[in-house]
């Protein structure tokens, strides 16, 4: 018996180590991200974002990075024609973000680039979204440089756009799929652009990157694409970061939010809108406003969100909400008297009424593109008790009529700190 | 007389049942059945268990009044010996169509998850000889395997609800109760099966438990623990995804962490969590196959349950395979025509139960 058993262990001790259909170590290349745009010969151009210097299974803080790309009507299409030309297999456990151009966001393709075998290549559910204002690729490489920040930091600063700053939002793959299965509300995606001006020590790349949009042909290192959208503006905003023009750091920005009808991208807001955005989603951390207080005069206001938003919604044919929202702010600049003092004039109140003219302004702008951004439905949902009932309300067709008031309530967090200090 | 039986303490005893219940009423859930027209598991799942805890605890008392120890003898003496074998049999189908579905799910999701280039052959192999080698070792070594692991299960599983509890949103759980009553009710009894079986399994077991009043109160310890684990899972799980999110999503416990944004130290903990979860399954698997085989035993007269242990492992590897070979449809309408008459075995103990209460109270109680 024991010999049996000491036998059935020796077999399973071998099974259970994973030991089927083993790989070396140094045969995987590790993607970290893959990039959708339209290709030229065939539907898609799937690009790679693959780490270099990444010795065997760990993953290197240090490691830099590379764009793997190649044309085919499916992504495993592209994944054949890269290993045919490589020796190397490509591993996808490691796939933190998929990249869409802005091109394939709103063809609503997302949907069937959805459709691909998750569990097959061992992508997780859990990696992130981002719609790209220029191709996908050359957003891609402009993560590559040899001088920018290693991925790692990167998903790092994404964070702190999202949490520090409230510039950006960050959607999973699942959570985008919970908002388009059960309708409570629409998705709303990072949003990428380069800006090739600003890499002042990379300036060959810039130029070729430049090239390439310019021309609309291939460049920048074999691009299939061309340029985004073959747009003014989006030509313009491969020069700027948000309109703004910028020097150093890397080419590509993060910052602005897709929002989503559905399957479809329908518009984009920009960083400031988003901080709006995520204020009432009542996903807001942090961040800077700028508030026009007088005539000429600005006051900058460090908000921290203390309480998620009061909605209170009321259903029939016209939805109406009211959303309290409370918050705790710090005066960082003024221009005038003590802090103190003028919060106590007049300050609070026009700063209130400019979030919350501002917060409706974002709210028009979601609901003009269709888009539920601020999960009005998720308030609805609750004032149904079976779901037949909740589904024969079609939210999503009487959304578009919906109004909304935002009251908006300001706390100063060191009242007599800023007037002392001052 | 090589039954492997052996004595087990009330702990290990809890434990196998707790583990048995749990992944049972987790694992083996039909997604497209419970989230169908809204979500409310994390009510009637519990109380499906509930139900079973309180059939079982009046088929127990009623075999403690009448001095019946076992499960077998309880079919013998109240039907005789034909139809309570005939009885033992259809409880022996249930426990080993118990054993298949956690088998084939767990196949799966490591198919799914894992191996997915491997030929499903393969990690059959090695679920179902581990299944087979506890099965065949006894009551003793799949009780205290159970216990040994069962503080690792809770602090996996507390560790996997509590992580992405950043990521749930209450209104996940509306509309609520998303079903009717009438529907959880109907939902309840549908899934009532596989709870039965775990539970009614202890029945066959009984002697190695120290008696009828040992294996009542480990029962009761291991349901009760089961039946809060499970509603509290159930519960985070409609916390984290919409009723219309569950319908769509196989195995949602697996996917629980996939919720979360920010990567931390337990942000790739579901292999880890997947492979404890699997050594769950196999527990309850092996314990399932070896009351099944036990059941065999003393209904039919075998006096070692080694060689039906290891039948019904071959015959469920040998099952689990075909269904991977694209004969899910065909498995999934024989468990649901299984599953549509279950409440017949399910009323056969508490017949039993009935007719040797109402035996003993007529003065014709029966040798046990």
């Amino acid at each position: 018996m024991k010999r049996i058993a000491l036998l059935l262990a020796a077999v399973l001790f071998v099974a259970v180590c994973g030991c089927m259909g083993p790989v070396q170590a140094d045969d995987y290349i590790y993607v970290v991200g893959i990039g959708f745009d339209r290709g030229q010969q065939y539907r898609y151009n799937v690009s790679f974002l693959v780490q270099t210097e990444a010795g065997g299974n760990t993953q290197s803080a240090q490691g830099g990075a590379e764009v793997l790309s190649a044309e085919g009507d499916t992504v495993h299409d592209a994944i054949v024609t890269l290993h045919a030309g490589g020796p190397f297999r490509m591993n996808f456990s490691r796939v933190n973000t998929l990249f869409f151009s802005e091109e394939i966001a709103r063809g609503g393709d997302m949907q069937e680039l959805s459709d691909l075998a998750f569990n097959a290549l061992r992508i997780r559910h859990s990696v992130k979204l981002m719609v790209c204002l220029c191709e996908a690729k050359d957003l891609m490489q402009g993560l590559c440089l040899d001088n920018s920040p290693n991925i790692t930091k990167v998903q790092f600063s994404v964070f702190q756009n999202y949490s520090g700053e409230g510039i950006t939002v960050v959607t999973n793959y699942s959570q985008f799929m919970a908002c388009i299965r059960g309708q409570r509300m629409d998705g709303a995606v990072m949003l990428g652009g380069i800006d090739t001006t600003a890499v002042h020590q990379q300036d060959s790349e810039a130029e070729e990157l430049t090239g390439s949009s310019g021309s609309g042909g291939a460049g920048g290192g074999s691009s299939g694409g061309g340029s985004s959208s073959g747009e003014g503006s989006g030509q313009k905003q491969q020069f700027t970061t948000e309109g703004v023009k910028r020097t150093g750091g890397m080419s590509p920005y993060i910052s602005g939010t897709a929002l989503f009808d559905g399957w479809y991208m329908k518009g984009t807001i920009n960083g400031n809108d988003t901080k709006y955005l995520l204020l009432a989603r009542g996903e807001f951390e942090q961040g800077m406003i700028t508030v026009p207080y007088e005539e000429g005069k600005w006051a900058v206001l460090f908000l921290r969100n203390a309480k998620k938003p009061d909605i209170k919604l009321t259903l029939g044919d016209i939805p109406t909400a009211q959303v309290d929202i409370e918050l705790s702010c710090s005066v960082l600049q003024y221009v005038g008297d003590t802090a103190g003092m003028k919060w106590k004039g007049d300050m609070r109140e026009t700063t209130q009424k400019f979030i919350e003219g501002e917060l409706e302004r974002v709210f028009n702008m979601c609901r003009k593109l269709n888009c539920d951004a601020i999960g009005f439905g998720r308030q609805a949902v609750k004032q149904f008790g079976s779901s037949l009932n909740w589904e024969g309300y079609q939210w999503k067709q009487r959304y578009p009529q919906m109004q909304a008031r935002f009251s908006v309530k300001l706390e100063l967090m060191d009242e007599s700190l800023s007037g002392r200090v001052e | 007389m090589r039954i492997r039986e052996g004595k087990i303490g009330r702990q290990e005893s809890a434990a196998i049942i707790g583990i048995a219940v749990y992944v049972s009423m987790v694992f083996t859930l039909s997604s497209v059945e419970s989230y169908r027209s809204g979500n409310s598991t994390y009510l009637w799942v519990p109380a499906a268990i509930g139900l079973v805890l309180a059939e079982v605890l009046f088929v127990m008392y009623a075999m403690e009044k009448c001095g019946i120890s076992t499960l077998d003898m309880l079919f013998k003496t109240a039907f005789g010996k034909l139809f309570g074998g005939i009885a033992g049999a259809a409880v022996i189908v249930l426990l080993v169509l118990n054993a298949f579905e956690l088998l084939a799910d767990f196949v799966n999701l490591i198919h799914s998850f894992v191996f997915y280039d491997q030929p499903y052959w393969n990690i059959i192999l090695w679920i179902v000889a581990t299944v087979a080698l506890l099965g065949y070792l006894g009551l003793e070594p799949i009780a205290r395997t159970a216990r040994l692991l069962l503080p690792a299960f809770a602090v996996i599983l507390a560790l996997w609800l509590l992580l992405p509890a950043k990521s749930f949103d209450r209104s996940n759980l509306y509309p609520f109760p998303g079903n009717t009553f009438m529907e959880m009710m109907r939902l309840a009894w549908k899934n009532i099966p596989s709870a039965f079986a775990s539970i009614i399994a202890v029945l066959t077991i009984t002697n190695g438990m120290h008696g009828m009043k040992f294996a009542r109160n480990s029962c009761g310890i291991g349901v009760l623990c089961a039946l809060l684990a499970t509603g509290v899972t159930q519960l985070c799980l409609s916390l984290a995804y919409g009723y219309k999110d569950l319908l769509e999503i196989p195995y949602p416990l697996y996917r629980l962490d996939m919720m979360m944004l920010q990567e931390g130290y337990f942000f790739r903990m579901d292999k880890i969590a997947l492979f404890f979860w699997l050594t769950m399954g196999i527990i309850a698997a092996a314990y399932y196959v070896f009351t099944a085989s036990m059941m065999w035993c003393r209904c039919y007269g075998p006096k070692d349950t080694r060689p039906a242990v290891l039948s019904l492992c071959v015959i469920l590897a040998c099952a689990i395979q075909i269904q991977a070979e694209g004969y899910y449809e065909e498995f999934a309408k024989g468990i649901e025509a299984v599953d549509k008459w279950a409440w017949t075995v399910m009323l056969l103990p508490a017949g039993a139960s009935v007719i040797q209460l109402i035996k003993k109270r007529l003065g014709k109680e029966t040798v046990a």
